[in-house]
Order: structure tokens, then C-alpha cells, then sequence
């Protein structure tokens, strides 16, 4: 079937306002790029508060300059309270408002309806929503650096007591336990559960949609690994984001309302400060909290996962090896995510043989995880590899997600979690998982879909520079994490010197902490690549400039309201390359009818 | 395998921590040459910097807290310092307590009660003639010292003579200093360092010259200070029940070099205090006294130096007799038995007046106010967490000679040694009930 | 460019791996074992990191050879792939690749099975380290564990002993297949209260009773391999038993032998100060000589405490 370009809308609509068509938008388009520059806002503001972290941690005592003159009664030097805000606010921005709606905000936006060939979502108010409840979130998120005690400062597991030890009723919320644990903490409840309200929207909004506005053809075992990825994460999504949202609810009823969740029987001592008797138990917080959260790390990655698929196909020009396996193990990884929160509780006074239980569990989801690596590898066999930036990046998650995966098996095991439970090995861990994989899949994602969301390329020269220096640098920064837990450098401290084994470390951390800034910086390389392709890039008027399978690049560039000018039937599955006879290029659109056998059934 | 390395006892011996002094043996001596490149734009610094100054103090100066808490009898919350103090007098806005309301009438009333003494009022005239005089004595935060003169204006090195304040140990004092207490004391000690008002009790402020949990002689002399070791027990131990922690993982060194340095803020502290209120006229704080304000600084320096002085005195110190019998041994249960019933007797009664303060053993005692402006209950003592420490001899102490600032009053004038001790061991009794009941006393729960 | 970023991932992986067998020689490596159960822990972590070492260096050397061996260029065509030959060192690939079923079937059940192997071998360490129904098995009769209380608060820890009488009374409590009267360690009127300070014995176990006053605290000795949370409102049991002993005589620790206690969970803004130190003594004759030294400090006022403070 061949495809002929029409440049008119397949069927008529008003044409909305600036403000209809820009902000309020309810075209998943616009919502999803809408998310892109929300998430790329919040990307600069967690990857300066990472650098404060790290600048305190190599430098603990000094002075420095320019940041002295806000630390006037510390003498100059970042105090110890600011330092917790700035790690406890680096995570959460960096999972609430970067990878969260990077991922399923704007590619799970974008894609969908285009991937599935519908013309929109199937609640396109709802989707408005969902945007639109991110920035009272935003504001509270913001608003928290500037109440009197400075930001939430607990972590971003914000446990209790720290996170909700507070004065009796009545007498305020401001909390004896930690200066950001009164107003910065409720600040940071409220962005949690307001993030949470919009999720819940859009993961409703997609798993509708993609049950039920799949074009003619597109079976479920026809769509592509991004859709699937989606579709799982949005039922992870609805079922564990209640669990947090209680959670939420009940720490703000604590600081608010007097309420005793998490407040034992015993109650709490601050010097003079006494919290009276509560009835409830700090341990609840734990596990409602990582019910969710443990879900969330899998919610950060498989996206990430399906986009990495999808690329690697798509220039290596070969079919997905193990499709369905594939399937099976995202779906594998989303049964047993259930499962296994209790491994990040094995220290913490919860029932020790409850841990072996979670231990074997949890060890059990390396399964998936390495079968889904070995596919990834089997898809490059015999391929014709293009190491195009997208290309690039995925290679780079393949290669560096198995890191994070395999430092996962050693906390993942009790009496090793023991030596390694709260040092910087965690860090190391959840930090090639979420920048080294998931932002890389984001990074790929964006130089892919580019030239689709704005009809025109991003440079490739500086894409590839851009690769090249992230990809040493943040092996230069989290690698030697790995090490520095080892030599039991703790988590969470505000300097690299409180013991005699962290002293040794001291030039480590400075060797980190230089990368850091590097890596920083050169994601300005990023962001005027970004911007500038977006007014200046060389514009792209193919509908398919990658030769890849998938159905958005059956519709026009960038696509129209109501996206597809032609309804796109679907014959076959999304990774078709090869050789077609009577045919040059050497992919398959799933819109195009296949002749003779096709590749995907060959390999 | 790793060579044996604490920051906390060698990195501040004396000389600024260099990086390579950071450096093990073995690792990255490559890396240095660029490490130490980074470091010099950074500036690797446990000092002050430089150029940074203690600076004019801006808060006012309480002079009778008690009176000004009978404005406002609550507890400050997380966040808020004791009245009078949170802020400077000249904003008011967002204070609830009277003193800052809009009309400023009740400002006036207590200015002209005497109340406070407003520092923001003095001249700028004055001001800068305090501060330079206050640095020439005290130096900055990098380079602290007593540099005492004598009434010619020379240098008068006896006057600090024992009080180890020399400018060695003081370089040291201060690099400890902004490691371990800044965060919450401050940069001048007046304990407004950035999580000292999110803390209650709040960090002590050196400034005011107080210190509660003493030995020294009080009894005797009401103007004596705290001897080094009161300090030193005092970092050591921590403060069981407030915010402060031990230090006890310091070295020696280094808890005396921290006692010098803290004596020196108090000393320069005080002298800053007692020339605002000494100089100056109450409401207006227009200069009274004839000699010259920098003369009045000099004489101030050299009157809190000399109280310091007594304190460190030996035959200062509260004399400790033995206690008749040894409480700890098994066999003398039948004296102890007698002891704390004898002890129970006078904490009830009329002549020590215990219960009038810490009604029902401290269980239900009121909320009353301290010369710092804050509200505060006296202990209760049933709980079994004693400030000042819980030796037998640190009980004994706080009963001779009270706890300064806080409404305790000495009682060593009234009280022979042995019904101290009487007292002491009837409040080591009182926190476990089942000791209660061997020794025979109740009381209602 | 193909082969350049076949390189570079190369190369980053040498360095990862060579990172891992470098730092223990140049000190960035754990501490020494000091307890019981340590080395048990340590070899475990072993296991998996040649384990896992293993699966790192197979799949990213396949990652690496196949972008060397199929770096394509934009003109060829993926069928051209398809026909040409294979390089050389990739032809033992090829069959496994070409039977895709029996491949994922291998991929899949082999690491399971290493997989399983690895969370089976954990289960006994961790029920002796953690189980208190081990920990009676553990000690043995009439060997009664020093007992004592820690008491985590902002930011340091309480301690709390029984003192000399009442500690001789415990050695002797004959043990029982019930309740044993360590467990019961109410707070006693005669107590040795120090700061900071965790004493122990060589050779002999210690049963920790780990509370917290305000948040919560992580009661971590690294050179134990002890990590355990302390959560308000909740008594926790800790025990271990060191193997070695650090101080000397007179309790003061021997060079190069600081063992520490720091705090590891957060806390809140003091969190990186909040550090102990534990002391194992030789012998139990050396601990007792530490307590009576502690406990006359602070009972029986017969020192003048100006002193006794400078002294201390």
C-alpha cells in the first residue's frame, strides 16, 4: 500500500485560539511536549541541587564563592540543614517531576494515540487535567524552598519520626524534629499527592485508550514495546499510587490534625519538646510508602525499556529478538514488583524472616531484567547497526542498565544488604538506573521523536558529542559510588569526614564531584542542541526520516490535529526489517501489506 | 589495611587542612597535581575566611527576661527565638509578641523600664568606635585573641595569664569551632547559628557570660563564671535532655582548645554587653559614661577577664566532702534507707521550699521564666534526665550552688554538706520505683 | 565511527572492572571482620560479585563485540548483512543466536538457577545474624552475653550497663530453654550510664537493646557487619560477637584500631556526627576493671568534680 501525501485534514474542525491550542490545550500533543519543557525546567533545577550536593561533599567546610553570600549565618559554608533539603529536593524533583513525567507525562502523551494510530486520547479533558494539576504540585514544590525552615529536609523516603515529628494539637506544624520537617514538609506532601492526583489521571486516561482505540489490525501482540511498556506501567501506576496517596493523607493528618499514624505509644522526646502519646507505629510508613515507591522504580525504568526496544530495532534494522518474551518480562517484572517492596526494609525492624521471603522474591526479579539484556543483545546479531545518537543512547542503556541491574543482586541479599544498606553502593545502584537508564531512554526518546514533535532534526554531530561526553562522565561519576559504599562511606551526610574510613575517602569524592560538575555542564551542550533545533534544525519533510516501522511516522510531520490524514490499518507487527522484494528500503511500515514471508517469523 | 586516619583528631592539629595532608600513601598521588588545582579555585579552607568579621551585635540585650515573659507566658515554637531577640528592634512586622506590635508604646515601656537595651538606637559614631575597639581586642573569627590592655593602654599580657587563651590555641579553638558548633551557637556564640532556634532549649548564648551547669563556688561569689572543666565535662557529655550532644570522640587537645575558644567568645560577648549597658543611658543609648567609650570597653574587657580569672581558682570551686558512707555497696542499704528518707523530709520541706518549684517531685511543675527571656519547667525529676549531669557529684553541685539564670537558687548556705547529700541521694532514688519501694518512700503516682 | 564507539564502551568497561580489582589495593576497600558472623557476610558478598562480575564482562564483551562485528553503514541494506559472512570470532555465536528457542530457553533458566543459588545460600546467614530464636541456640549455657542498652537520640547514643554486682549476678543466671533474665533489662537504679561508648569482650556476645527517643537511628559497626535500625516506640535485639579485640590494658585502643559507630540512617542535620566508638576488651577481667572505673566516676561523690572533670 503505498501512502499519498495529502497536506489538507482528513476531516474538518474549528481551529482553536492560541490559548486553546497552546496552554489548554487537549490535543495529546501538545500535552505531551508541554510535559517535555515542564520536565526539562525541572531536570536543570534537580541537576543544581545535585551539584550543591556535590560541591558540599567535596568541599565540606569551604567557603564558596557566590554560594557564601546565602549562608551568612553559617559563615559562608552550606549548613548541614540546607544540605539535607538540597538531596532530600535533588530526589524528589529528579523522580516526581523529571523522570515520572518525562516518561509517562511526555512520551506516554506523544506516543500513544500516534503508536496505536487514534487520533487522540480517549479523555482529552481528563489528559488537559492531568497537565494542569502538575503545576499546583509545581508550586507547592517551589514554594517549599521559601517557608521558614527551608525545604522538606527527611530524604525523599521522608520517613517518620524525622518526616512527621511535630508539637501537640493546636500548637502549629512547625516540627522540632528537623527545621524543613514543618512547613517544607508539608509543602512536600502536598506537591507528592498533588503529582500523584495527575498521574492517576493520565494512567486512567491510557490504559482506556489503548484498550480501546487501537486502529483496525493493531492487535495486542502487534504494538510496539513502547506501548506495551506504557500500557504496564499505567496499571503498576493505578494500583500502587492509592497506597501512596494514603500514605500522603495520613502524614498530613498527622501534622495537621493531630492524627498518630506514625507516632508510637511511647511518644517522642525533643529536648524541651514532647510529643504526647500517639497510637501508631513509624514502621507503617515504610511500607505503605515503598508499596508505592518500590512499583515507581519499575514505573521509572520500563518505559525507558520500551523505548530502548524500539530504537534498537529500529537501527540495527533487524526484528526485536523475542518479542513476546519481551512482553512477558515487562509484565514479569510488573507481577513481582508487587512483591518485593520489603527489600529496602531488610535493617529496619521489621520481622527478620519477613525479609527472606522478600530476599528470594526480589532476587527472582533479576530474571526478567536479564532476559530482557539478552534480547536487547540477540537483536544487534546480525544487524546493520546505525549509530545514530538515538542508536547511541540505547546502547549506552543497554550497556549501563546492566550495571545497575547486576549491583541490585548484592542489596538484594540480606546478609550482604547488611554491610551495604544505606552506604553510597544504594546510590551508585539507584543512580545507574535512573540516569544512566532511564534518563539515557529519555535522552534517546527525545533525539528520536524530534524531528516528529517539531519537523525538524536535532544536530547529530553535537547529539553524538553530547553522548560521548555523558556517557564517560557519568560512568566517571557514579562508578567510583560503587566503591565508595564499599569502603562504607555513608549515605546522606553532609560531609565526607564525620568517620575515619569516610576521612580516607575525601579525594574520591572530590574526583566525583569534579565529573559531576563536568556532566552538569555538558548538558548544556543538550539543552542549546534542543533549543536551537527546534527554530534552526534542519527541517525534516519525510514522513519517516529513520525508515522505521511504527505507525507515527505514518502521519504527516509534524502530524496534525486529529494526527493520521489517512487511517492507518495495520497488517503486522512493528519490527519488520529486512529484505522485501520489489521494494528498496529495506523496512516494512505496519500500514504497508507484507509480501511473502516476513522477517520477524524468519529471524 | 587503611592507614588509621581521624579527621576529628588530626586534621586540626594547629595548621589548616591541606589536601595533601588528606592524602593516603597509596592512593592517586597522580591525581593530586589536578586535585589540588580544583581545590586552590575553591580555596580549601576549615578557617574563617578572612575577611569575615564578628561584627556590632544586633539584638537587643535582655536585661530582666522574667519581667518581659510576664507579657507572653509561651513556649517559643520550632523556628522562633526567645522574646526580645528574634529579631532586631527594628523589624517588628512579623512578631506576635507585644514588644514588636505596630504602636510602639509598649516598645517605649520597656525601654523605659529598663527592660532592654535597644543596640540598634546607638549612634553610628558609637558603633563604629565599638566595633573597631572590640576587634583590636578580640581579633576576628580567624584570628581570635584576648589581647588585654592595661589602664595606660599597653599591652597587659598577665591579665588573661591561665586562661589558656593564647592566639595558638585560640587558631585551633576556632577551626574546631565552625566544624562542630557553629551550625548551631553561631559565628559570635549567641546561639543563632542556622538550627539554633529550631531547637529548645536554644543553644546557649556565650554572650550573656551565664553558664548553668557549673562548679564553681557560687555561694561565695554570685559573679564567678565556669571553670574549664565545667565546660570540658559539659562537651564531653553533652547536654542529656536539650539539643546538645557529647563530643566525647574529640581528643583532649582538642575539647580544651574548644574551651578556650568558647571562653574567648563569652569573654567578647560580654564585654559587648556590659559596655551597652554600662555606656549607654537606657531609652535613648546616648553615651553617659565620661571616660570615652573606647576607655569603657578597655575597663569592661578587663572586669569580665578577671571573673574568668577567679573561676579557674581552685579554692573557687565548690568543695565536694565524701559522703559518709559509700551508697553503692550492698552492705550499707540500711543507711541509704535513712538517707533518701531524710532527703525526702527536706525536699518537703518549708526551709528548701523543693516542692514550690518542682510541684509533685516536678511531675506538675509550672512553666516559669529564665534570664534568657525563654520559658522553662524546673525538672521533673521523676523522669531521670539530669542536665548538668548525673553524677552524684554533679547533684550535689547543682543543689550548693544553684543553676544561674534559670531560678535555682543555691542552696549551699542553708544546707549543711550531708543533707545534700541527703537530697542527692533522694533524687537518684526517685526516677525507678522499685528502688523506691526498697528504700521505703512513696509517692503518688 | 562504529569501531570508535565500540571502543569507548569497551574501554569503559575495562575501566569498571579494573576499577573493582584496583581499589582494594590502594585502601578503598572494606574494613577487616571483626566478629562471628563477618567473614560469613563477607564471602557472601564475594560470591556475588564473582558472580556478577562474571555476567558483566560475558554480556558487555557480546554488547561489544557485536557493535564491532555489525557496524553498518546508512547505504548498506540489512538483508546484505544477512547473506555475508560472518566474522570470525562471532561464528560460535551464530548457531546459538539462529535457534532462538533454545536459546531463550537457556538464557532463561540459567541465570534462574544461579539466581535461585545465590537467594538460597543468604537464607542461614541471615537467620543466624537476625532470627532470635537463633541467637539462644547461639549462646551457649550458662554463658550469659554482655548486655547492654543503647539509646539513640539526636544525634548521639545513650548507653546504659548493668553495673559490677548486678553483671556478676547475670554471668551466673544458669540458662534455661525458656525466658532468660538478660532479656528483661529494665533501667535499674544502680546503672552505668557513658555516652558514645559501646564495651564489649572478645570472644564473648553481646545482646544490644536498641531503642530511640525521637527519629530513627541505624546502629551500624562496620567492622561487626552489624546494621540494624532503631525505631521509637520499639525495643530492637542486637547481638554479635567480635573476635578480636582493640584496646589495650587500660581501654585505651590500639593504634590503628578505631572502631567505629556511626549513625546510618538519617537523622536530620547532625546525622554525619552522630558517631560512637566500640571497645573489645581482651578479657573480661579487663571490662570489669573499665566498669568499676566508670561506676566510681559516677557514684559515691568522693571526688571533687572539678577533678574528676579535668581529669576524665
Amino acid at each position: 500500500m503505498s501512502v499519498s501525501p495529502s497536506t489538507a485534514p482528513a476531516h474538518a474542525h474549528h481551529e482553536p485560539g492560541f490559548l486553546g491550542k497552546y496552554v489548554f490545550s487537549q490535543d495529546h500533543k501538545i500535552i505531551g511536549i508541554q510535559f517535555l519543557f515542564t520536565s526539562l525546567i525541572f531536570l536543570g533545577i534537580g541537576g543544581i541541587l545535585a551539584l550543591l550536593v556535590r560541591i558540599k561533599l567535596a568541599w565540606p567546610m569551604a567557603e564558596i564563592p557566590i554560594l557564601r553570600d546565602y549562608f551568612p549565618d553559617n559563615a559562608g559554608v552550606i549548613s548541614d540543614t540546607a544540605y539535607n533539603m538540597f538531596f532530600t529536593m535533588h530526589a524528589t524533583i529528579m523522580i516526581f517531576f523529571v523522570i515520572i513525567p518525562f516518561l509517562t507525562g511526555a512520551f506516554g502523551n506523544y506516543c500513544i494515540p500516534l503508536m496505536i494510530g487514534a487520533d487522540d486520547m480517549a479523555f482529552p479533558k481528563l489528559n488537559m487535567l492531568s497537565y494542569w494539576f502538575m503545576w499546583p504540585a509545581i508550586g507547592f514544590a517551589v514554594a517549599g524552598f521559601f517557608v521558614p525552615g527551608g525545604h522538606a529536609g527527611a530524604g525523599w523516603t521522608s520517613y517518620p519520626t524525622l518526616a512527621s515529628g511535630s508539637l501537640g494539637v493546636g500548637q502549629g506544624i512547625e516540627s522540632p524534629a528537623f527545621p524543613g520537617s514543618g512547613w517544607g514538609q508539608f509543602c512536600w506532601l502536598m506537591a507528592a499527592l498533588l503529582v500523584g492526583v495527575s498521574s492517576m489521571m493520565g494512567s486512567v486516561n491510557y490504559i482506556t485508550t489503548i484498550i480501546n482505540m487501537r486502529a483496525p489490525g493493531m492487535t495486542l501482540f502487534r504494538m510496539p514495546m513502547t506501548i506495551w511498556a506504557m500500557f504496564i506501567t499505567a496499571i503498576l501506576q493505578a494500583f500502587a499510587l492509592p497506597v501512596l496517596t494514603v500514605a500522603l493523607v495520613f502524614q498530613l493528618m498527622d501534622k495537621t490534625m493531630g492524627s498518630t499514624f506514625f507516632l508510637p505509644p511511647s511518644g517522642l522526646d525533643f529536648g524541651n519538646y514532647h510529643s504526647g502519646p500517639g497510637g501508631g507505629q513509624p514502621l507503617l510508613w515504610q511500607h505503605l510508602f515503598w508499596f508505592y515507591s518500590h512499583p515507581a522504580v519499575y514505573i521509572m525504568i520500563l518505559p525507558a525499556m520500551g523505548i530502548v526496544s524500539d530504537i534498537l530495532s529500529t537501527f540495527a534494522r533487524r526484528p526485536l529478538f523475542g518479542y513476546r518474551a519481551m512482553i512477558y518480562s515487562i509484565a514479569g517484572i510488573a507481577g513481582l514488583g508487587f512483591i518485593v517492596w520489603g527489600h529496602h526494609m531488610f535493617q529496619s525492624g521489621m520481622d527478620p524472616r519477613l525479609g527472606t521471603g522478600f530476599m528470594v522474591a526480589t532476587i527472582m526479579i533479576a530474571l526478567p531484567s536479564a532476559v530482557k539484556t539478552f534480547n536487547w543483545l540477540g537483536t544487534l546479531f546480525r544487524g546493520n547497526l546505525q549509530f545514530t545518537t538515538p542508536m547511541l543512547f540505547s546502547l549506552g542503556f543497554v550497556s549501563l542498565f546492566i550495571i545497575g541491574g547486576l549491583s541490585g543482586i548484592f542489596m538484594a541479599a540480606t546478609p550482604v544488604d547488611i554491610k551495604i544498606h544505606d552506604t553510597y553502593f544504594i546510590v551508585a545502584h539507584i543512580h545507574y538506573v535512573l540516569f544512566t537508564s532511564s534518563l539515557f531512554g529519555i535522552f534517546a526518546g527525545i533525539y528520536y521523536w524530534f524531528p516528529k514533535m517539531f519537523g525538524r532534526f536535532m544536530s547529530d554531530k553535537w547529539g553524538k558529542v553530547h553522548f560521548f561526553l555523558t556517557f564517560v562522565l557519568g560512568n566517571f561519576t557514579f562508578f567510583p559510588m560503587h566503591i565508595l559504599g564499599v569502603a562504607e562511606m555513608r549515605r546522606r551526610i553532609s560531609t565526607p569526614q564525620g568517620t575515619i574510613l569516610e576521612g580516607g575517602l575525601q579525594n574520591l569524592n572530590i574526583f566525583v564531584s569534579i565529573s559531576a560538575i563536568a556532566l552538569g555542564l555538558v548538558q548544556i551542550i543538550f539543552l542549546i542542541n534542543f533549543l536551537g533545533s527546534i527554530f534552526f534544525g534542519k527541517r525534516c519533510t519525510e514522513r519517516n526520516p529513520w525508515k522505521s516501522n511504527t505507525l507515527e511516522w505514518s502521519a504527516p510531520t509534524p502530524p496534525g490535529h486529529g494526527n493520521f490524514d489517512i487511517p492507518p490499518v495495520v497488517y503486522h507487527g512493528p519490527y519488520e526489517y529486512g529484505n522485501f522484494e520489489g521494494k528498496a528500503d529495506d523496512n516494512l511500515m505496519q500500514t504497508e501489506k507484507a509480501v511473502g514471508v516476513l522477517p520477524s517469523q524468519t529471524h | 589495611m587503611r592507614k588509621a586516619f581521624s579527621p576529628t583528631l588530626q586534621t586540626h592539629a594547629g595548621q589548616p587542612v591541606t589536601f595533601g595532608s588528606l592524602m593516603h600513601p597509596f592512593h592517586g598521588r597522580s591525581a593530586v597535581g589536578i586535585l589540588l588545582a580544583c581545590l586552590a579555585v575553591v580555596g580549601c579552607e576549615t578557617q574563617y575566611g578572612p575577611e569575615r568579621t564578628y561584627g556590632l551585635r544586633k539584638d537587643p540585650v535582655i536585661k530582666n527576661g522574667q519581667k518581659m515573659m510576664e507579657e507572653r507566658p509561651l513556649p517559643d515554637r520550632p523556628g522562633q527565638l526567645p522574646i526580645a531577640s528574634i529579631k532586631d528592634l527594628t523589624e517588628q512586622e512579623d512578631s506576635d509578641h507585644p514588644f514588636y506590635r505596630a504602636d510602639s508604646a509598649k516598645r517605649k515601656e520597656f525601654l523605659v523600664q529598663d527592660l532592654v537595651r535597644d543596640t540598634g538606637l546607638i549612634s553610628a559614631d558609637d558603633r563604629k568606635i565599638m566595633e573597631e575597639t572590640l576587634e583590636k581586642l578580640f581579633g576576628k573569627p580567624r584570628d581570635p585573641k584576648v589581647a588585654i590592655t592595661d589602664k595606660d593602654g599597653n599591652p597587659d599580657e598577665k591579665a588573661a595569664e591561665g586562661l589558656q587563651v593564647d592566639v595558638t590555641t585560640l587558631a585551633r579553638g576556632s577551626v574546631l569551632y565552625r566544624e562542630h558548633c557553629l551550625h548551631c551557637h553561631g559565628i559570635t556564640g549567641d546561639g543563632r547559628g542556622p538550627t539554633g532556634k529550631w531547637v529548645n532549649p536554644h543553644p546557649r548564648d556565650f554572650r550573656s557570660g551565664l553558664f548553668k551547669f557549673t562548679t564553681v563556688n557560687r555561694v561565695e561569689k554570685a559573679s564567678l563564671k565556669a571553670s574549664r572543666g565545667d565546660l570540658a565535662r559539659t562537651l564531653r557529655q553533652g547536654v542529656e535532655g536539650t539539643a546538645m550532644p557529647s563530643f566525647n570522640l574529640l581528643s583532649e587537645q582538642n575539647i580544651q582548645d574548644l574551651v578556650s575558644y568558647v571562653m574567648h567568645l563569652s569573654i567578647r560577648g560580654e564585654t559587648e554587653v556590659r559596655t551597652v549597658l554600662g555606656a549607654f543611658d537606657a531609652a535613648k543609648m546616648e553615651m553617659v559614661d565620661e571616660d570615652g567609650l573606647e576607655e569603657y570597653i578597655n575597663k569592661a574587657s578587663r572586669s569580665v577577664v578577671k571573673a574568668w580569672k577567679e573561676s579557674q581558682a581552685a579554692a573557687n570551686a565548690i568543695q565536694v566532702p565524701t559522703m559518709a558512707f559509700d551508697p553503692n555497696d550492698i552492705a550499707n542499704v540500711e543507711k541509704l534507707k535513712e538517707s533518701v528518707q531524710r532527703g525526702k523530709k527536706l525536699f518537703e520541706d518549708k526551709k528548701t521550699n523543693c516542692n514550690g518549684c518542682h510541684v509533685n517531685y516536678g511531675r506538675q511543675a509550672p512553666y516559669k521564666a529564665d534570664d534568657w527571656g525563654t520559658l522553662s519547667r524546673p525538672r521533673n525529676l521523676t523522669q531521670g534526665i539530669f542536665r548538668g549531669g548525673r553524677r552524684d557529684s554533679d547533684l550535689y553541685a547543682r543543689i550548693h550552688s544553684g543553676i544561674v539564670g534559670s531560678g535555682m537558687n543555691p542552696f549551699g548556705k542553708d544546707l549543711k554538706s550531708d543533707e545534700i547529700w541527703d537530697l542527692v541521694n533522694f533524687v537518684r532514688v526517685l526516677p525507678y520505683p522499685e528502688m523506691r519501694k526498697n528504700v521505703g518512700i512513696e509517692i503518688p503516682e | 565511527m562504529g569501531k570508535f564507539w565500540s571502543f569507548l564502551f569497551g574501554i569503559t568497561m575495562v575501566a569498571c572492572v579494573g576499577l573493582f580489582v584496583a581499589a582494594p589495593f590502594v585502601g578503598w576497600w572494606m574494613v577487616e571482620p571483626h566478629s562471628l558472623h563477618a567473614s560469613r557476610v563477607d564471602n557472601l558478598f564475594y560470591i556475588i560479585l564473582v558472580v556478577t562480575g562474571i555476567f558483566f564482562i560475558l554480556t558487555e564483551g557480546v554488547l561489544v563485540a557485536l557493535m564491532w562485528a555489525y557496524r553498518g553503514t546508512p547505504d548498506l541494506k540489512a538483508g546484505d548483512i544477512h547473506k555475508g559472512e560472518l566474522p570470525g570470532f562471532i561464528r560460535p555465536l551464530a548457531n546459538v543466536f539462529n535457534t532462538p528457542h533454545k536459546i531463550e530457553i537457556a538464557w532463561t533458566l540459567v541465570p534462574a538457577a544461579i539466581l535461585l543459588y545465590l537467594g538460597m545460600a543468604q537464607i542461614s546467614t541471615w537467620a543466624d545474624i537476625k532470627y532470635l530464636s537463633r541467637m539462644e541456640k547461639q549462646i551457649k549455657d550458662g554463658e550469659s552475653p554482655i548486655v547492654c542498652d543503647v539509646s539513640a537520640r539526636q544525634f548521639e547514643w545513650r548507653v546504659r550497663y548493668p553495673n559490677s554486682a548486678r553483671l556478676k549476678e547475670m554471668q551466673t543466671i544458669k540458662a534455661n530453654a525458656g525466658k532468660r533474665d538478660w532479656e528483661k533489662f529494665s533501667p535499674h537504679y544502680d546503672d552505668v550510664h557513658v555516652v558514645n561508648e559501646v564495651h564489649a569482650v572478645k570472644n564473648k556476645p553481646v545482646l544490644v537493646h536498641l531503642s530511640t527517643r525521637d527519629v530513627i537511628h541505624s546502629f551500624n559497626l562496620p567492622h561487626m557487619r552489624v546494621k540494624q535500625d532503631a525505631l521509637p516506640g520499639k525495643m530492637i535485639p542486637v547481638w554479635f560477637t567480635p573476635i578480636s579485640s582493640n584496646v589495650d590494658k587500660e581501654g585505651k585502643e590500639l593504634p590503628g584500631k578505631i572502631w567505629e559507630l556511626p549513625c546510618a540512617e538519617l537523622c536530620g542535620w547532625g546525622h554525619v556526627r552522630m558517631v560512637g566508638r566500640l571497645y573489645v576488651h581482651e578479657t573480661m577481667d579487663d571490662y570489669q576493671a573499665w566498669l568499676a572505673g566508670v561506676e566510681k566516676q559516677q557514684r559515691n561523690g568522693t571526688s571533687p568534680p572539678q577533678a574528676v572533670a579535668a581529669n576524665q
